[in-house]
């Protein structure tokens, strides 16, 4: 079960497998919770958000529709749970990684791919992401992270395809200006272009 | 979530930028082209950042504390009518079993075929004589063993109009598709008896000492003789 396909699994949890339901959690929790920390700024809210997003996924798992990719799915209810957090803390959106402890639990890359981009900065560009709009960010997360088709990451922000091209086409421009006033742009990627 | 296998290449300046783009070309087509290699380049760094940013872990007691949420659940009637509707089954039967089915099926289609045909004959029959207009003749002869009715309207041919006894009754009755015109008609009984009927209002010596009956075949209405 374990290797097996997303319908597969999704097939035997509304046979009443419940058990099978960890399979998927399993699965993506991890960019579930990085998408929570994402949006609370928060190690507490976003394991909270993130079990919460779970829950409310397998209760409404017999409305997944079958044959569509459900990880999309899963993300969609996901960021909405969150903006719905978000709209009742009242927080700000843009979300400040100064605060979090990126000591524990890190998943690096290997030390070859370490080498390979030394020079870019991963704290100062979690934190250019942070300031950019949740639906920008998202859709260069979905794209460029967790590699999705564009189709995909349309689904999963519930936007035409066009325009979930034009949010990772914008997206990448912000964030090169982000990156550019913080002096990031012009010593890294400057240097190494020119 | 099946990632697409991460490429991790080094930058190199120098490449040409099709080169340089090759890598990156699934995940990358929509960065624009027509700005120069130099904003390419650091679009796609930015991208590849974005690409191996170091993820989070959720803490090791997320998945047991959802899993201990979730319970096993009765799904809602209509998704579960729905999933049984959907499932795939196999059937099994000896062919003795088809026997008895497949007769009855044999009979309701040739059943159908009849009655299809039956009804495109009718149906042919009315429209190749649109200007016919019914006429139902019926004559009370109780001790009769049959009766025809002979006209000028079938060439006076004995046979060629029998009319049927009804159910318990000593009446009989045809229904003819006749043209608009004046007909002279009789009732012939057992073969052999030339029969006015009394009830008709017209009649007419034939010259051999018999009574014919007469009608007007009109556009207006059904007639009843």
């Amino acid at each position: 079960m374990e290797h097996a396909d997303d319908q597969h699994v999704i097939r035997a949890i509304l046979d009443g497998d419940v058990n099978a339901y960890a399979v998927l959690v399993a699965r993506y929790q991890k960019p579930i919770y990085n998408l929570m920390f994402r949006m609370s700024g928060s190690v507490a809210d976003a394991a909270d958000l993130a079990q919460e997003t779970f829950i409310k996924a397998y209760e409404q798992l017999h409305r997944f529709r079958e044959g569509k990719t459900f990880f999309p799915w899963l993300y969609t209810i996901g960021l909405n749970h969150c903006k719905n957090f978000l709209h009742r803390r009242k927080s700000r959106q843009d979300v400040s990684t100064e605060d979090c402890e990126f000591d524990a639990g890190l998943d690096y890359p290997s030390k070859q791919e370490e080498r390979l981009f030394a020079q870019l900065d991963f704290e100062r560009l979690r934190e250019a992401l942070g300031r950019l709009p949740i639906d920008y960010r998202e859709a260069l997360v979905l794209r460029y992270h967790e590699e999705l088709a564009l189709e995909d990451v349309a689904a999963a922000l519930e936007i035409s395809l066009s325009c979930a091209k034009m949010r990772v086409h914008r997206g990448l421009r912000k964030l090169r200006e982000i990156l550019e006033k913080t002096h990031y742009g012009k010593e890294t990627i400057g240097s190494s272009a020119g | 979530m099946e990632k697409k296998p991460s490429v991790h290449q080094p930058v190199d300046s120098s490449a040409s930028p099709d080169t340089r783009r090759q890598p990156e070309e699934q995940c990358m087509n929509e960065l624009p082209v027509s700005n120069g290699w130099h904003e390419d380049e650091a679009l796609l760094r930015i991208a590849r950042g974005i690409r191996q940013m170091p993820d989070l872990e959720p803490a090791a007691n997320l998945l047991p504390s959802i899993m201990a949420a979730v319970q096993p659940k009765k799904r809602p009637w209509w998704h579960r009518v729905h999933r049984w509707a959907k499932a795939r089954r196999s059937i099994t039967f000896s062919p003795l079993q088809v026997v008895p089915v497949a007769m009855v099926f044999a009979i309701i289609c040739i059943v159908s075929v009849l009655y299809v045909r039956n009804a495109d004959h009718q149906r042919i029959f009315q429209a190749q004589q649109p200007d016919r207009i019914p006429v139902v003749f019926s004559v009370e002869v109780p001790t009769a063993r049959s009766v025809s009715v002979i006209g000028s309207f079938s060439n006076w041919q004995p046979h060629a109009c029998e009319l049927r006894k009804n159910n318990g009754g000593g009446v009989w009755t045809v229904k003819l598709l006749l043209p608009a015109g004046r007909y002279e008609y009789a009732f012939l009984v057992d073969g052999g008896t030339i029969l006015s009927s009394p009830r008709a209002g017209f009649h007419q010596d034939d010259g051999f000492g018999n009574q014919n009956n007469f009608l007007v075949v009109g556009n207006d209405n059904e007639k009843s003789i």
